[in-house]
C-alpha cells in the first residue's frame, strides 16, 4: 500500500522547518538501501555520520515513526525522508517480507492496538452509563471526594469574600494571592480548578473591563462548586463534565470501552499552547456524517515530542471514543479503517450567525465550555480599522484573534473573496487555525 | 427593592458594579428580567448577597455568552477582489524551500529562489505572499526580484499594507495608461511611491517620466530632487540632456552633482563638450618610443603628461568640480580639479582621440607621474559609462576594482577570469581572482567552474600551504554560483581528498548548499 499522503502533508508531519528540510534532502534513492515495503510498513537503511546506518520504518496506517538514530526530533529527518522517497518514487521501493526488526516493532505495535480494542469488542453492552469511581484502593477514592469537597468548601469561602470586599483592591494583588489559593487547590487534589484559578490575574491585567471578565470566571468556578454539591443530584453527563473540569482524570482505557463513533473525520486544524510548562495540542476533527466536532488532546513536556495522530488536510474512516461530559468534544481515536486521504473541501457553517448558534446550543448546555470549534465557509477576512475581522455574506462580522502576519495571510488567501476558514471560538473572537485556499488546507500556525 | 424588568446588558452592568464595590457596601438587590431568565433570577435564594451575586452572575452571564450574536459590521469589503493571476503556483515542495529561506536556513539562496520562479513562468502559493514581502520589506536587495514574482494578487495584497508599499503597483506598467491614476500617485503619493512611479515610467516611456519630473522640478525638495534624478538612469538618452543641463543650475550641490554624473554618460552633452575643452590644452600623450636593440623592437607604452589648470572657474564648478579655492591654490587643490574634469569624460573619447586602445592608454597612465590622479578618474567613468572594454583593461591592470567586473557580459568575466587565474601561475592566480570571483553573479558555467575547482582543489589540499581565509570565506559564495548539476561530479572529486581540518567544514557547507539549490531548482522547474 503505497502511502496516499502529498508531499505537503507529509512534510508537515516534521516537527519543524528544520527536519522538513533535511527529510526532502534525504528523500533520494542512493541514500538509501534495504528499501522495501508492504501493505502497512515501510522500511530502509540510511547511511548518517556513524558507522552503522539507521534503521529507519514507518507503519504507514497512522503514519508511526521509528529509527534508531540519536535525534530527539520525532519523527525524525530519516522518518520524513523515507515517506518523502516513497511517495515520489513509489514504484521503485520494492514489496516484500519485512526483515526481522520490522516485523518485530509491527508485531509489536499490533499487540498493543489489540489490547486497546479487546474490551472496546466486548463491552458495549455492559459499558457503565455513570462516570465509575476510579479503581483502586476505596479508601483512596472516597479520601479524594472528601479532600475535593473540603477544599471547594474552602474556595467557595474565598470567592464570597471576594465579591464582599469587592474586586476592585484585586489588581493591587500579587501573584501570591493567586497561587497561594492555587496550590490549596492542587493539594485539595482538584487540579483543574487550580488551573482556573492560576488564570485569575491575567484576567486582572488584562486592560479596561477586567472586572467584568474576571466576575464570569469567578461566576464560573462558583458553578462548578455549585455542580459538585448536587453531585447526588445532577445527571451523569452533568457529573462527568464537572468531575473532569475539577480535575478527576477520566481513565482512558474505560473511554476507549464506551461507545465508539464510526465517521470520516476531517482534521481541520491544530494548535499548540503551553500551559503550566506542559505543550497541549489540540487537534479539531469534523465528522462527515456527523456533523460534529471532536478533539484530540496530546501533551507533552519541554523538550519531547508532540505525538501527531492526525495531519491535518487529511481526512480518516476511524473510530472515536468521545469522553464523558455535557457536549462530548474529547475523543481517542481508537481503530482505524483506512490511511488518511486528503480533504477535498471544507466543511462548515455558511454564515457567521448559524456558526454562533451551533456554539449557542453548546454552551447553553455546558456553562463551562470555554473553546469550540468553528468552521465558517463563506467568509472575507479584512482588515476593519486596526483590527482582524471576518465578514460574511449577511454583513456580520466577528473579530479574530491573530497576529497581524496571520491576518495579511488569510487577506492574501482570499485574495477578497469569500473563502473557508476554521479556528478556535472562545466565546468573544475567533482563533484561525487554518484555512481553505481553494485547493488545499493551510494551516496558520 | 426589586427593580423593573432589564435588559440583559443592564443585568451585568448592575452585577458587575455591585462586584467591584463588594456587597458590603453595595447589597445584592433581587434583579427581575422578563422570560426564563428572569424566572431563574427569581428562583434563586438571596438570603447570602455574595452568593446570590456568583449565582445571579453564571447565570446571566451563561446567558449572554450563549446569546452572542455577530455584530453588524460597519466596514464592507471596501477594497475590489484581486485580478486573477493566470502564471501557475510552484510545487509544494519549491514552497517548503521558500519557507525553509524565510526562517534562516540557506537564506542567501533566497534570490536565487526569487529568480528562478519568474524564469519558470510560476508563482508563489498566495499564503507565502505576507512572507515575501516582508522579507523585502527589511533586505531592499530583494525588491526588485519580488515585485517581478508578486503576480496581482501580491501587488493587490501590498497596496493595502504601507510597509509594503514598495511593492504596491510599481510593476505594472498598466498603471501608464491611466494619466488621471498617473497624475494622483505623483502628486500626492509618498516619496517611495513617486520614485517607483518614475522608475516604472522611466523604463517604458522615458519621455513622459522625465516631462512629469520637469512639470514639479521647481517645487520638489532637495533629497527629493536627488531621488529622483538616479531614477533618470534608466532610459538615459540625449533628450534628457536639455533638462539636465537646466539642473546644473541647482542651488544645491548634491543635485548638480546627480546631474553632471549623469550628463558624462552622454558623449554628445554640452558637459562633455565642455571637459573636453578644458582637457584639451592640458593633456599630452607622451607617444611610445621605438627603441633599436640589437636584433629586436622594443615597444613602449609612452606615458600621458599633463599640465594643471590655472584656476576654477565658476563654469567649472556649475559642472560639478569641487573645489574650496577658485585660483592660486595648492598643486594638490589643482591635481583634484584635473581628476574631477576627467571624471566627467567617457573614457572611449581618449581612445579616438589619440588612436590607441584601452589597454595602451592604462599602461601609460599607469607610467606616468599623473597616474594617481588619471586612473581613479578612469576607473569611475568607465563605471558611469558602462564601458566594458575600458572596464576589463582596467581589471587587467588590477583586478582589485572588483566593481568593474558586472560591467562585462558573463562571456567576457569568465574569460577574463580563466586569464587572470592562468596568469597568476595557478596558487597565486587564485588569490587575485578570488575577490573578483565573489563579484559574479551569474551561474558558473561548467567549463569555468571546473576551473576555479581544480585552483581551489590545488589550495587546499596542499598540506604546505597555510590556511587562507580570504578563500575560506569566499567558498560560501561560490556555492551560491557553481551550477548545481555539477554536485555529482564535485562529490566524487572531493571525496576522500586529504584536506587541512579547517577546510572541511567549509567544503561540507559547500556542497550542503549545493545540494540544497539542486534540491530547490528541481522543485521550482516540478
Amino acid at each position: 500500500m503505497p502511502t496516499t499522503l502529498t508531499a505537503e502533508q507529509i512534510v508537515a508531519l516534521a516537527p519543524d522547518a528544520a527536519s522538513a528540510t533535511a527529510g526532502r534532502a534525504l528523500a533520494s534513492l542512493h541514500k538509501w538501501q534495504n528499501l522495501g515495503q508492504n501493505d502497512v510498513a515501510a522500511w530502509g537503511e540510511c547511511q548518517g555520520s556513524g558507522k552503522a546506518p539507521y534503521r529507519v520504518q514507518v507503519d504507514l496506517r497512522e503514519p508511526a515513526f521509528r529509527c534508531t538514530c540519536p535525534s530527539r526530533k520525532f519523527p525524525c529527518k530519516h522518518g520524513i525522508g523515507l515517506l518523502l522517497l516513497l511517495a515520489a518514487h513509489p514504484a521503485a521501493v520494492t514489496a516484500g517480507a519485512p526483515p526481522a526488526w520490522v516485523a518485530e516493532w509491527l508485531a509489536k505495535r499490533d499487540q498493543n492496538a489489540q489490547r486497546c480494542a479487546a474490551p472496546a469488542a466486548g463491552a458495549g453492552a455492559e459499558a457503565p452509563p455513570v462516570a465509575p469511581k476510579r479503581s483502586g484502593l476505596p479508601g483512596s477514592a472516597a479520601a479524594r471526594e472528601a479532600r475535593v469537597a473540603d477544599g471547594l468548601e474552602e474556595l467557595d469561602r474565598w470567592l464570597c469574600d471576594l465579591v464582599r470586599q469587592g474586586l476592585a483592591p484585586l489588581q493591587g494583588r500579587g501573584h501570591r494571592f493567586w497561587d497561594d489559593m492555587a496550590r490549596r487547590m492542587i493539594d485539595a487534589q482538584a487540579p483543574g480548578v487550580a488551573r482556573m484559578i492560576r488564570d485569575l490575574p491575567q484576567i486582572v491585567a488584562s486592560g479596561e473591563g477586567w472586572q467584568s471578565r474576571l466576575l464570569e470566571r469567578l461566576a464560573r468556578i462558583h458553578l462548578l462548586i455549585a455542580g459538585y454539591r448536587r453531585r447526588s443530584m445532577v445527571s451523569p453527563d452533568v457529573l462527568a463534565e464537572v468531575r473532569s473540569r475539577l480535575g478527576w482524570a477520566q481513565d482512558q482505557e474505560r473511554v476507549r470501552a464506551g461507545p465508539a463513533v464510526r465517521d470520516t473525520w476531517l482534521a481541520l486544524g491544530q494548535s499548540v499552547t503551553e500551559e503550566e510548562k506542559l505543550r497541549v495540542q489540540r487537534a479539531w476533527l469534523w465528522g462527515e456524517r456527523t456533523g460534529r466536532p471532536a478533539l484530540l488532546l496530546s501533551f507533552a513536556p519541554p523538550g519531547k515530542s508532540l505525538e501527531r495522530s492526525v495531519v491535518v488536510g487529511t481526512a480518516l474512516d476511524a473510530d472515536l471514543a468521545f469522553y464523558d461530559g455535557i457536549v462530548p468534544l474529547r475523543a481517542l481515536l481508537v481503530q482505524r479503517y483506512s490511511s488518511p486521504a486528503p480533504i477535498q473541501a471544507m466543511p462548515g457553517h455558511a454564515t457567521i450567525a448559524s456558526g454562533l448558534g451551533a456554539w449557542a446550543n453548546a454552551v447553553a448546555r455546558n456553562p463551562w465550555l470555554d473553546r469550540y470549534f468553528l468552521s465558517l465557509t463563506g467568509v472575507v477576512p479584512l482588515l476593519d480599522g486596526e483590527r482582524w475581522v471576518v465578514l460574511d455574506g449577511e454583513g456580520r462580522s466577528v473579530g479574530l484573534a491573530v497576529r497581524p502576519q496571520q491576518g495579511w495571510r488569510l487577506r492574501a488567501i482570499s485574495g477578497g473573496r469569500a473563502i473557508a476558514l476554521a479556528g478556535e471560538w472562545d466565546g468573544t473572537a475567533l482563533m484561525p487555525l487554518s484555512a481553505w485556499d481553494g485547493d488545499a488546507i493551510v494551516c496558520l500556525d | 427593592m426589586a427593580t423593573g424588568p432589564l435588559h440583559h446588558n443592564e443585568l451585568w452592568e448592575t452585577l458587575v458594579a455591585t462586584a467591584i464595590l463588594g456587597t458590603e457596601r453595595r447589597p445584592f438587590i433581587q434583579l427581575s428580567a422578563g422570560g426564563a431568565l428572569g424566572a431563574a433570577l427569581e428562583a434563586l435564594d438571596t438570603s447570602q448577597g455574595e452568593r446570590a451575586l456568583l449565582e445571579a452572575a453564571a447565570l446571566v452571564s451563561a446567558y449572554r455568552r450563549a446569546g452572542t450574536v455577530p455584530e453588524v459590521c460597519a466596514a464592507r469589503p471596501g477594497a475590489p477582489e484581486s485580478p486573477d493571476d493566470d502564471l501557475p503556483v510552484c510545487s509544494p515542495r519549491a514552497v517548503a524551500h521558500l519557507l525553509a529561506m524565510l526562517n534562516g536556513t540557506h537564506s542567501v539562496v533566497l534570490p536565487e529562489w526569487l529568480s528562478a520562479l519568474a524564469a519558470a513562468g510560476k508563482r508563489a502559493p498566495p499564503s507565502v505572499l505576507p512572507e515575501i514581502l516582508e522579507a523585502g520589506r527589511t533586505r531592499s536587495a530583494l525588491r526588485p526580484l519580488i515585485r517581478a514574482v508578486l503576480g496581482a494578487r501580491g501587488r493587490w495584497l501590498a497596496a493595502q499594507n504601507p510597509d509594503w508599499e514598495y511593492a504596491a503597483g510599481a510593476a505594472a506598467p498598466a498603471i501608464l495608461a491611466d494619466p488621471a491614476a498617473v497624475n494622483a500617485v505623483w502628486q500626492t503619493g509618498s516619496s517611495a511611491a513617486r520614485r517607483a512611479l518614475l522608475d516604472t515610467m522611466r523604463s517604458v516611456a522615458p519621455d513622459a517620466g522625465r516631462a512629469l519630473l520637469e512639470s514639479t522640478w521647481a517645487d520638489e525638495r532637495a533629497e527629493d530632487r536627488v531621488a529622483f534624478l538616479q531614477c533618470m538612469e534608466t532610459g538615459l538618452s540625449m533628450a534628457d540632456e536639455p533638462f539636465l543641463e537646466g539642473a546644473l543650475d541647482n542651488r544645491s550641490k548634491e543635485v548638480r552633482a546627480a546631474a553632471a554624473g549623469l550628463l558624462a554618460r552622454l558623449p554628445e552633452s554640452r558637459l562633455v563638450h565642455r571637459m573636453i575643452a578644458r582637457l584639451a590644452p592640458l593633456l599630452r600623450r607622451v607617444p611610445p618610443e621605438r627603441s633599436w636593440l640589437p636584433g629586436l623592437v622594443q615597444e613602449r607604452a609612452g606615458s600621458i603628461d599633463m599640465t594643471l589648470p590655472e584656476m576654477c572657474d565658476r563654469a567649472m564648478v556649475r559642472d560639478g568640480v569641487d573645489t574650496r579655492e577658485s585660483d592660486g591654490a595648492s598643486p594638490k587643490e589643482r591635481v583634484q580639479w584635473l581628476h574631477q574634469m576627467l571624471r566627467g569624460v567617457p573614457p572611449a573619447h581618449w581612445c579616438a582621440c589619440w588612436n590607441a586602445t584601452p589597454a595602451d592608454l592604462i599602461a601609460a597612465a599607469a607610467r606616468s607621474k599623473w597616474r594617481d590622479a588619471i586612473l581613479p578618474a578612469w576607473i569611475y567613468a568607465a563605471w558611469n559609462t558602462r564601458d566594458a572594454d575600458w572596464a576589463e583593461a582596467l581589471l587587467r591592470l588590477d583586478p582589485s576594482h572588483a566593481e568593474l567586473l558586472p560591467l562585462l557580459p558573463v562571456e567576457r568575466q569568465e574569460a577574463l577570469l580563466l586569464d587572470l587565474l592562468a596568469e597568476g601561475e595557478g596558487l597565486l592566480g587564485l588569490r587575485r581572482v578570488t575577490g573578483l570571483l565573489r563579484q559574479t553573479r551569474h551561474t558558473w558555467r561548467p567549463h569555468f567552474a571546473r576551473a576555479v575547482l581544480a585552483a581551489v582543489r590545488n589550495q587546499i589540499s596542499n598540506p604546505l600551504l597555510p590556511v587562507d581565509y580570504g578563500l575560506h570565506g569566499a567558498l560560501t559564495d561560490f556555492a551560491l554560483r557553481l551550477p548545481p548539476d555539477l554536485l555529482p561530479e564535485i562529490v566524487r572529486d572531493w571525496r576522500g581528498l586529504a584536506m587541512h581540518e579547517q577546510w572541511q567544514g567549509a567544503i561540507d557547507r559547500l556542497l550542503a548548499t549545493l545540494q540544497f539549490r539542486s534540491d530547490m531548482l528541481q522543485a521550482l522547474r516540478d
